[in-house]
Formats: structure tokens, C-alpha cells, sequence
């Protein structure tokens, strides 16, 4: 069976920074995996080569056995900021991705009302941007990143800069809708508690330059619930990890 | 498909999109602080010129200027230079802005572009426009409408072109990269994502340009030009007739005032998306 995503031997420098070296990994299809290391690690740099905005300095990410060299749309990708614009409608907004790629209006309007739907901003949809709260922009930007139906969902930190109650409401609504769905997912966090609550399986990065450290599998009951986090296996799931990481972390 | 329902959703109703609509009456209650301010003025200009009797050909009372205002206005003379006026500040804004726009959207996208002319820019906004307005009128066929306005675009290049600079470099780098990951086109960046990230930015530029055509025309008209609110109010000191230079000025500046609200107009129609904070 081919991967859904594979990481081959990925090396990335900028100038004498040496970032990522010799990379590998796979993701097989409706998996759901936590990248997580310390800040600065390259993280965020691995996801912007799956997502095929940079190239690598050596080796090669495949999607379903394809190179990736450019965004494309079975590829949805979140950023750790919302990034809305700010003149457009939470509609319009949504619509985006659509728009640019000339999908007609009414298409348009029936696929981003799915999607407001899905992230709970149904009657939000007219609302601009300035008027939502951290958490319902973030999920407008997740409406965003699912109208193109992407088979793969690349998320940056994207619970990063939300209070810990929204952050929550938003880890359990992801996996709700990741169960829905069937995505594969490939999400990015430097909290070890978000990886192992959220995920099959956490791959640790090393500090800069950043190797694979280890790969931990995540053997919890689905679905996953808040009261998990104060049981015995969950505590020994973390206390590894940090043992991995090697520093104290929240 | 099952909806994701948190409470924070069920709980906060959108707030709605539009300011509500300012009656006529609260619009003139609105005003009526610069009104006040505008009668102060003319009576201490009243006061002024009862005092300074002797400077009767300098200053005019406020009187002689409404008197004057009604001559020219019947006799055809303000509306004939008025027109010219209005003709040269629309053709330096038509010459003036574009090429600003274009040429700022070069130098802010493109750093050849930023090193080859950057300096040639700003060096020229250094130049008094008094000094070469007589070399410009005589290379473009003596004075008339086409001269003055190429004057008056002159005048309004510099801060339109700051204005687009400004805008353009002001769309924040993540917007950027977001178009990229949706294979945007760069037509799709510029006038889905540039154009109104820029749009505040060129409406602030738009606003300072239309009023310094008005200048500009002014400017232009000081080298021989025969018709024009300029023309007049040179050609009124001239005769000492300072009724006349303020009807000039007061025309002038009203034209200025209505080509800002024209602006400013456009401006709360565009940017309605800023409604919420006004």
C-alpha cells in the first residue's frame, strides 16, 4: 500500500543553517500524527515543504507516490494565525480557495455553507473577521482549509495562540471532525499533552538541527476524551516523550 | 452532515453589518461646530478690515467679496474659470494618479525597479516645482489646459506614489504566503489580496492628491496661462482688486472641499468592512 504522505530523507539549510537533516517518515491514509519538538526545531519548515510552498535542499516528500513541488489542492494547509482577510465576509473567506481556482458562485456558496456548517459558524457567515473571537476565526480559517476537500490537512500550531478552555473546545472538535471525514492529518504542536491526546502517533523532532528523535506510538481508545488526560497510561505516554525531548516542557 | 456545536456559538448573534443611517438633522448638528468656527472667522475679518482702512487694496471686507462673488457669478467670468479649473485638476488627477500607482506598485514589488528609480523620486520631489513649472510650459507648447495639468499631475505624483508604496508593503507576509498555497495567479494577488490590503492606504494618498491638484493648477496658471481660478486670482492682484484674489481663493476652496468628500465617499463605500470600528 503507498503512503498517503512520505517523507524521503529531507535535508534542509538556509545559507550555513543546517535545519532539518535526513528526515523520513510516513503517514498511511486517515492517520492522524503529532510533529512535535522544541520551538525553532524546523517544524513549521517541514510542513511548508509537504505543502509544496519550499523546496528542499535534498530529498523529497511524496503524496500518493507524487512528488510534491507545488500547493496543491488535495493538500489543505493551517496556519498558526487564522489568516483571514480582513475586507471579506467569513463567507467570502471560505469561499476563497473556490474563487481563485473559478469555481462558479452557486457552487461556491453551497460548498462554503457545508463548511460553515462543519466548524459551527453557520449563522457567522456574513460576520467579517474583526468580529470573530480567536477561536471562531481559527475555525473559519479550518472551514477554509476543508472546501477544497483536501485529502491531507497540514496544521501549524493551530490551537497555538488560543486561551487553554478554547484551545479544548477545538482539540475535541478537530478529532470529531477528523472521525467524520477520514482526513489524514499532520499536525505540528510543542505541547506533548496536545500530541498524545490527539493523535495515533507523535513523531519527535531533536533540537536544531533537527533529526528524527523518535517515534512513539499512541495506544489510547478512540474516541478520545477529556478525562483521558488524567489516566495512568496518559501520564506515562507524556512522561515518555519528555524523556525523549530531554528538557523539562509543559 | 453533523454540526460541531460549542456554546460560545449559540450564544453570540452577529452584530449587524451597517452603521445605522444618520438622519438629516443629526447630519447638520453634526456640522455645526465647523460652522461656527467658519462665522467666527469672518467676524474677526470683518473687524480686521474696518480697522486696517487704509490697506483697502490689499484686503478686502468680507462685504465686497460677496458682491464681487455675485458679479462674477452672473456675469459668467467665475463659472468660465472655473470650468478651466475643474478641467485641469481632472486631467492631472487622470495623468497623475495612474502613473503613481503603477510606478509605486513597480518599485514596491520589484527591487531593480526600487533601486533604478527610488532615487530619480525622490530627488525630484526636492525640486521646487516654481523653478522648472517654466521650462515644462514652454517644452509643452506654451500655456494652456495641457500644460497646467501636467503641472497639477506633477504635484499629485509624489505622495500617491508614497501612498502605493505604503499599501503595498503593508500586506502582512502570512497573506502572502496563504495566496501562494492556494496557487493564486499574481493578477488573483493583486486585486484579490494587494489591491484591498491597499485600498485604506490609497484612499489616505487619494485624499491628499485631489487637493494638491487644486494647487498644482494654481501653480501652473502663474506662467502666462489666460483662464483658470488661478489666472483670476493672479490677474485680480494684479489690477488690486482683492475682492476678486478671495473669491478665487474661497472657489478654490470649495472645489477642494468637494473633491475630498467626492474621496471620502468613495472611501466609506469601499472600506465598509471597517464600519464596525467607526
Amino acid at each position: 500500500m503507498i503512503a498517503m504522505l512520505r517523507v524521503e530523507n529531507v535535508w534542509q539549510r538556509f545559507g550555513t543553517l543546517e535545519v532539518l537533516q535526513n528526515i523520513s517518515f510516513e503517514l498511511q491514509a486517515g492517520e492522524f500524527v503529532c510533529l512535535l519538538g522544541p520551538s525553532g526545531c524546523g517544524k513549521t519548515t517541514l510542513l511548508r515543504i509537504a505543502s509544496g510552498l519550499l523546496k528542499p535542499s535534498a530529498g523529497r516528500i511524496l503524496f500518493n507516490g507524487e512528488p510534491i513541488t507545488a500547493p496543491r489542492p488535495e493538500i489543505g494547509i493551517l496556519f498558526q494565525q487564522p489568516n483571514l482577510l480582513p475586507y471579506l465576509s467569513t463567507r467570502a473567506n471560505i469561499e476563497l480557495p473556490l474563487a481563485l481556482r473559478g469555481v462558479p458562485r452557486t457552487e461556491r456558496r453551497r460548498v462554503a455553507q457545508d463548511a460553515l456548517a462543519q466548524v459551527g459558524l453557520a449563522e457567522f457567515g456574513e460576520v467579517y473577521p474583526s468580529q470573530l473571537s480567536g477561536g471562531m476565526a481559527q475555525r473559519a480559517a479550518l472551514g477554509r482549509a476543508l472546501v477544497q476537500n483536501p485529502a491531507v490537512l497540514l496544521m501549524d500550531e493551530p490551537f497555538g495562540a488560543l486561551d487553554a478552555m478554547t484551545r479544548e473546545y477545538m482539540q475535541l472538535e478537530l478529532l470529531s471532525l477528523w472521525q467524520r471525514t477520514g482526513k489524514t492529518i499532520l499536525m505540528v504542536t510543542h505541547s506533548i499533552t496536545e500530541a498524545v491526546f490527539m493523535a495515533d502517533r507523535v513523531i519527535v523532532l531533536t533540537a536544531r538541527p533537527s533529526r528524527l528523535g523518535a517515534v512513539l506510538d499512541v495506544p489510547l481508545p478512540r474516541p478520545r476524551r477529556l478525562e483521558m488526560v488524567h489516566s495512568a497510561e496518559f501520564g506515562a505516554l507524556v512522561a515518555q516523550l519528555r524523556s525523549y525531548i530531554g528538557a523539562p516542557s509543559s | 452532515m453533523a454540526q460541531i456545536v460549542s456554546p460560545n456559538t449559540q450564544t453570540i448573534l452577529p452584530h449587524s453589518l451597517h452603521a445605522p443611517r444618520l438622519t438629516l438633522w443629526r447630519r447638520i448638528w453634526q456640522r455645526l461646530p465647523a460652522l461656527m468656527v467658519a462665522i467666527v472667522l469672518i467676524v474677526l475679518w470683518h473687524f480686521q478690515t474696518r480697522q486696517s482702512a487704509s490697506l483697502a487694496f490689499v484686503i478686502a471686507t468680507p462685504e465686497a467679496v460677496w458682491k464681487t462673488f455675485g458679479q462674477l457669478l452672473n456675469n459668467g467670468t467665475l463659472l468660465n474659470h472655473l470650468g478651466t479649473t475643474v478641467l485641469e485638476v481632472t486631467l492631472g488627477l487622470l495623468m497623475g494618479v495612474p502613473s503613481a500607482l503603477l510606478l509605486g506598485y513597480l518599485i514596491a514589488r520589484n527591487r531593480f525597479a526600487e533601486r533604478t528609480f527610488a532615487p530619480y523620486v525622490v530627488g525630484f520631489q526636492a525640486v521646487p516645482l516654481i523653478a522648472i513649472a517654466p521650462i515644462l510650459i514652454t517644452r509643452l507648447g506654451g500655456p494652456g489646459v495641457a500644460s497646467v495639468s501636467v503641472v497639477a499631475a506633477l504635484i499629485v505624483f509624489f505622495p500617491m506614489l508614497m501612498a502605493t508604496l505604503v499599501g503595498i508593503r503593508s500586506v502582512p507576509s502570512e497573506l502572502h504566503e496563504l495566496f501562494r498555497a492556494l496557487n493564486a495567479s499574481r493578477w488573483q494577488t493583486f486585486y484579490r489580496l494587494e489591491l484591498p490590503s491597499a485600498a485604506p492606504s490609497l484612499f489616505g494618498g487619494l485624499k491628499v492628491s485631489v487637493t494638491l491638484a487644486v494647487v498644482g493648477t494654481v501653480v501652473g496658471e502663474g506662467y502666462g496661462a489666460t483662464a483658470g481660478l488661478g489666472f483670476m486670482i493672479f490677474s485680480s492682484r494684479f489690477m488690486y482688486n482683492p475682492a476678486g484674489v478671495m473669491v478665487g481663493v474661497f472657489t478654490l476652496t470649495a472645489l477642494a472641499l468637494l473633491l475630498y468628500e467626492i474621496v471620502a465617499q468613495l472611501e466609506r463605500r469601499a472600506l465598509r468592512w471597517r464600519a464596525p470600528q467607526l
